[in-house]
């Protein structure tokens, strides 16, 4: 449910109703990602799991895997 | 999939058959749609559900998608009304807020061009006349600024000292940008901190930071009303309050400390749209795009019931918990009328039964005055409101429909698109909420004509009526007792003629925009002539109606044949800027005001008048003025294609239909009009 939900939200943020977001897809991978759409995108992922994401993790997620699964620890414990 | 295209219609249909199910479809929904018909190569439908999007709400990741549409659009979607270079100078980073703004600009009705400065180097910008901005040459500049960036000290010794030296940090960069970039300027105001270390104390602590930053949002709108001497500002800055905003969704919600501190971002990313809606109903506003009328609704919208059904003793109005919400939503109608809006009733109703209400129910705050054209009859809302509109003579793009009733509401969305529909909640309580929060009635002044402007607009559908009933046109004007009364230009009449300068489109030989300052010192320069017009008949005064800025120049020398008034080395009196209101075209005013120039041409001392016709898409109405009026062409011809250019000798006989008397009221009147009768004294002889 997570991986659907964040998928949609790379969709809506960088505009591409085809985009396929896996664990393994990187900054690299996604046409128009930088640093820009990374605060819009991080803003997003808040806003639609109503989760806050550490400053500390901010800069430390290699790929979307990564940022998932922050995401549901964040869920879990909150 | 073997069929991409097929893929595209269906989901476009399924996608139209959601958005049919609700009135304001949700802003997914317009991204969606707005995606699909550009993936179907159907620009003007993309753009339709990308506009669409601004209005569903505040979404960001939605507006975003819908910005993209609009940036990657293709020239078959329809053009909009107005265009502008709009260059963004922040002091925080407003890279959400450029890339919104085309989209929010669109929505108000201007296609912008944007320019946005590197982070924070707003006022580098400003000041190097070799800096992007002087080179991108804007229209307008937003200045985004937040309250960190203000100098003001945590506690002031000297509050009224910081307060004003604040101030005039932000007054010279005004100067700066209208004199030397020739643009306008929307200041975003400075949004007092929610975080205060004195705590309510602060209120009554002169120098606190708290107070000195109200006070400094304060005196820089009296500033830009022009309240200080020697300022060159006046009618140049508008605001966007960004306290009111603020305050609106809570402080806490506006700024986040989080993404300040990630990106340096002073308006939460959540507000980011509204900001940019507000922004682009202002630049709306200083461009001319703000809609002008009101059309009601009576029915459930002005008293609770139906009046055919409850009768005039039935209707909820004034007494308890729902009449009381009907007469305050009345009071604010009222109280948009008194700024300038145009009230307009659409109403299927018996017009006698409904006219009793407005002239009988005690409880009514508004009456028929307020109503500049009331329409009550059983014919379908879409075809009375093409009727308001053509009788008031404004577009219909003017135009804002409110009505209870959401499947009339929806025929006029359908049928009449142009016009701008708001959806009043289902409880009466909410409806002054929902017609506050739209934002495009935004005004860009406000002067006597706007208070008075229901009074003319009532006039003008009178006269409608008249004209139906008149044998001939040449009687129906006699009929009106017109009288045209030429006013100085001077401080009480300067405020119209800068908005008439600014806004009138159709009757406009040149179109030459200019600020206050610009028209006050081309006045002041005695070889100029500014011609103001005021016009009133038997059943209104419709204010200053008409202005004309003259300069008297150097002849050709040598040009064409000899002894030919104008052509052989004279002075000529050169017509930089003809406009007249689109409420009295029609009228013969344009002929009296051709003789009031070219009597100015005599008292100059020139020996003819010149004047210009410089296409735009609007004023077409005047391409055949000169000729129709006598004019020649000019043997010089106009520079640019499609300019013309026109000369009449001084001696030339102009023709005046006599349907206007003409008042002179400025100083020195006696002598002009002394003047005119040596003339007629010598036609005479």
């Amino acid at each position: 449910m997570v991986r659907e939900r964040l998928t949609r939200v790379f969709r809506e943020i960088f505009s591409d109703d085809d985009l396929v977001v896996t664990d393994a897809t990187t900054a690299a991978d996604v046409p128009g990602w930088d640093s820009l759409a990374y605060i819009n995108l991080i803003y997003a992922v808040e806003s639609e799991f109503a989760v806050q994401i550490p400053d500390e993790r901010l800069g430390s997620f290699a790929n979307v895997g990564e940022l998932r699964v922050c995401i549901e620890e964040l869920r879990d414990v909150g | 999939m073997s069929d991409p295209m097929g893929t595209t219609r269906r989901r476009i249909a399924e996608l139209t058959a959601a958005a049919a199910a609700a009135e304001v479809p949700p802003a997914g929904l317009c991204r969606d749609l707005a995606l699909a018909h550009e993936r179907a190569d159907d620009p003007a439908a993309a753009m339709r559900w990308a506009l669409a999007t601004a209005d569903a709400g505040n979404d960001l990741a939605c507006w975003t998608a819908a910005a993209g549409v609009l940036r990657r659009g293709s020239p078959g979607a329809a053009p909009l009304p107005r265009s502008a270079k709009i260059a963004v100078l922040g002091s925080y980073t407003t890279a959400q807020f450029t890339a919104l703004l085309p989209l929010a600009a669109a929505r108000a009705g201007v296609a912008v061009e944007v320019y946005e400065c590197g982070y924070g180097q707003y006022r580098q910008e400003i000041l190097d006349p070799g800096s992007g901005l002087h080179r991108f040459g804007p229209d307008v500049v937003i200045l985004a600024v937040h309250e960190g960036e203000s100098a003001l000290p945590a506690l002031a010794e000297d509050p009224e000292g910081a307060v004003a030296a604040e101030v005039g940090r932000w007054t010279s960069l005004w100067e700066i940008i209208i004199s030397r970039l020739g643009a306008r300027v929307i200041q975003h105001t400075f949004v007092v901190p929610d975080t205060e270390a004195l705590g309510h104390l602060a209120l009554r602590v002169p120098g606190a930071r708290s107070s000195t930053l109200a006070a400094v949002n304060a005196a820089l709108g009296r500033a830009a009303a022009g309240g200080q001497s020697g300022s060159q500002v006046g009618g140049q800055v508008a605001f966007v309050d960004c306290e009111r905003l603020a305050a609106t969704v809570g402080k806490r919600s506006w700024f986040d400390p989080r993404y300040w501190h990630r990106a340096k971002q002073a308006v939460s990313l959540g507000h980011v749209p509204m900001l940019a809606r507000h922004t682009a109903a202002v630049l709306g506003a200083q461009l001319g795009t703000s809609r002008k009328c009101l059309v009601l609704d009576l029915d459930n919208t002005l008293w609770g019931g139906v009046l055919g059904e409850e009768g005039l003793a039935g209707i909820a109005l004034g007494d308890g918990p729902v009449g009381e919400a009907f007469a305050a939503f009345q009071e604010y109608l009222g109280r948009l009328r008194t700024r300038g809006v145009i009230l307009a009733v659409c109403s299927k109703n018996n017009e006698a039964d409904a006219l009793e209400a407005f002239e009988r129910h005690p409880a009514m705050r508004l009456r028929l005055a307020d109503i500049a054209m009331f329409s009550a009859s059983w014919e379908d809302k879409p075809t009375q409101i093409r009727r308001i509109a053509s009788t008031l003579g404004i577009g219909l793009d003017s135009l804002v429909f409110v009505d209870d009733n959401p499947a009339e509401r929806e025929a006029v969305r359908q049928l009449v698109p142009e016009v701008d529909v708001i959806a009043l909640p289902r409880d009466p309580h909410g409806y002054v909420r929902a017609v506050a929060d739209y934002p495009f009635f935004e005004p860009a002044a406000l002067t006597a004509e706007d208070t008075a402007r229901t009074e003319q607009y009532r006039a003008r559908a009178r006269v409608a009526e008249l004209a139906t009933s008149a044998t001939s046109l040449e009687e129906f004007h006699r009929g009106l007792e017109m009288v045209a009364t030429v006013v100085p230009l001077d401080e009480l009449t300067l405020p119209r003629v800068v908005q008439l300068i600014g806004k009138t489109n159709q009757f406009n030989l040149t179109t030459r925009r200019r600020g206050a300052a610009e028209v006050a010192e081309l006045a002041a320069d005695p070889s100029t002539t500014v011609i103001c017009v005021r016009l009133a008949d038997r059943f209104a005064d419709h204010g200053l109606v008409a202005v004309v800025i003259a300069r008297r120049v150097a002849g050709p020398t040598g040009t064409g044949g000899a002894g030919e008034p104008g052509e052989s080395g004279g002075a000529v009196l050169d017509v930089d800027t003809w406009l007249m209101s689109c409420r009295v075209i029609g009228r013969t005013l344009e002929d009296e005001i051709a003789g009031l120039i070219v009597t100015e041409a005599r008292r100059l001392g020139c020996s003819a008048v010149r004047g210009h016709y410089l296409p735009t898409a609007k004023n077409g109405l005047v391409a055949d003025l000169y000729p129709r009026l006598g004019f020649r062409p000019d043997p010089a011809g106009a520079a640019d294609p499609g300019a013309t250019r026109w000369v009449l000798p001084v001696t030339s006989s102009l023709n005046r239909p006599g349907l206007i008397r003409v008042v002179d009221a400025r100083a020195g009147a006696a002598a002009v009009a002394s003047a005119s009768a040596r003339t007629m004294e010598e036609v005479a002889g």
